[in-house]
């Protein structure tokens, strides 16, 4: 199994509409896909399901060792796709567990599901490389970072790669696959000029060439609580994330079985 | 237009970027990973006692300024009430063997230490009192040694990588501390990386304790160290 790990240093860049469609393009390529959300704000459940903020997921598992991974799973209309939501426990705080107990069950739970045969597990995470985020980044095989194609957005790119550059002290074999660029409005120069010069000083592998656009679509999806690619109209939305999938596939180096 | 280069340094921001696309470092040279259990073989505190040296005019002042750190962090809860004193007779068997840059020769020759070096020796032995410290090591910005008990050049480039990134990311914070990082490096043992802004520049500050330290023992140990820097670099 290899864990994605979708995440970035600011709020607000798209991290949970990449998550949500990247793994649903995993899963329409064939993929067993998990995803999971680590992020307390719920966000994948928000968007995909009205009953996340019922369900048991992530949180209570990183609460509660005796939770089993297998009944987190919540099946969805694709066969090959699964979430965990982010559950009902709300404090990411183990006070009084030993130091570490938090990441050995992160890692349990990313083992269970591997046992599950699941091939390719997604998780969105929280703004911020901390906390919660930091225990999945030191855990996960890879990182994609979105990040908005506007000025403010590409100026942040330092301190997000600074906080890699720290990530990757504690998990140096995670593979960082780049900067998803993320609402781009084609018509508007400012935003074309802040993908170029992002490209003109990243190297080429830092930079994912696959291009989210700004669209509409992903809000009425939200509201229907379906990935993008399903929406009316949609099929441009299915071939910018297979395409985004392909990439990924690409730099992680994985052919047909993983 | 210009929406980024004149923003950040990108000659910074691309050596950043190759470093990450760098292939993982060989797993004998990781630092850490599921099976990381530490640097106990090459660097494993030193137990052996310093001899005591009577307390310079330096150390006494050092001392007087952790005795006032370490009031002020009892008197807000940060710290258990202790019934001695840091430099009191009978902490001297407690003392690893301090090699201050100068004194051990261990590095080119160079400007002369700075002026709170000697205050450091009391800093040690306040830190074991303080934070149960098994030993600890000072670096400045540069990765220069100011003082290093714990002997182990991985651990020390580990603490400067850490502080560098973090530096930056936390330039804003506006505590005493720019932020603190642990990790663990064998099995009893646990890293803290602290850095420290003082009148001498940044320093780094690394800790080997038995446990991660909380925010309020950070704290603490940020201003002790920031008092002994700040008072000796003054005189």
């Amino acid at each position: 199994m290899i864990t994605i790990a979708i995440s970035s240093q600011k709020g607000g860049v798209g991290k949970t509409t990449v998550a949500i469609n990247l793994a649903h393009a995993f899963a329409r390529s064939g993929r067993r896909t998990v995803l999971v959300d680590s992020d307390p704000q719920g966000s994948v459940g928000l968007s995909l399901t009205r009953q996340s903020r019922r369900l048991s997921g992530f949180y209570d598992l990183i609460d509660d060792p005796a939770v089993c991974t297998a009944d987190l799973i919540v099946p969805t209309r694709l066969e090959t796709l699964s979430l965990v939501p982010a559950g009902q426990a709300s404090v990411y705080d183990l006070k009084g567990s030993a130091p570490g107990a938090v990441l050995r069950r992160l890692r349990t739970f990313l083992r269970d599901l591997a046992s599950l045969d699941v091939e390719i597990c997604i998780v969105d995470t929280a703004a911020g490389f901390f906390g919660a985020t930091g225990d999945v980044l030191s855990a996960a095989n890879a990182v994609m970072v979105p990040q908005q194609a506007e000025p403010l957005g590409i100026r942040s790119v330092p301190k997000m790669l600074e906080a890699l550059t720290r990530m990757r002290i504690a998990n140096p074999q995670l593979v960082v696959l780049g900067v998803a660029l993320t609402m781009m409005q084609s018509r508007l120069p400012e935003s074309r000029d802040a993908v170029q010069a992002l490209r003109a000083i990243l190297p080429p592998e830092m930079v994912m060439r696959t291009v989210i656009p700004r669209d509409d679509l992903f809000i009425k999806a939200s509201a229907r609580g379906v990935p993008a690619g399903v929406m009316d109209g949609g099929d441009p939305m299915l071939g910018v994330f297979d395409n985004l999938r392909i990439e990924v596939e690409r730099r992680l180096g994985v052919t047909a079985q993983f | 237009m210009d929406p980024i280069e004149s923003w950040v340094d990108t000659r910074e921001l691309r050596r950043m970027a190759d470093a990450l696309l760098a292939s993982p470092p060989d797993p004998e040279e990781a630092a850490f990973g599921t099976d990381f259990v530490g640097y106990e073989v090459e660097g494993s505190p030193s137990s052996r006692p310093a001899p005591r040296q009577p307390a310079t005019p330096g150390e006494e002042s050092a001392c007087s300024t952790l005795a006032a750190a370490r009031e002020f962090a009892q008197r807000g809860g940060m710290l258990e009430p202790r019934a001695h004193s840091p430099g009191e007779p009978g902490e001297a068997a407690e003392l690893t063997q301090v090699t201050p840059v100068a004194a051990a020769g261990l590095s080119p020759p160079s400007p002369a230490p700075p002026p709170f070096i000697s205050g450091l020796r009391s800093f040690g032995p306040w830190l074991r009192e303080a934070v149960q410290a098994r030993s600890f090591f000072l670096l400045d910005r540069g990765g220069g040694i100011l003082i290093d008990e714990v002997r182990s050049s991985k651990l020390r480039q580990v603490a400067r990588t850490l502080a560098q990134a973090s530096y930056t990311a936390n330039r804003q914070a506006g505590t005493v501390a720019v932020g603190n990082l642990h990790i663990k490096v064998a099995p009893e043992f646990v890293l803290e990386v602290v850095p420290v802004n003082t009148r001498h520049g940044p320093l780094i500050l690394g800790i080997i304790v038995p446990h991660p330290l909380n925010s309020g023992h950070v704290e603490v140990v940020a201003r002790g160290l920031q008092q002994v820097v700040n008072v000796r670099s003054q005189s």
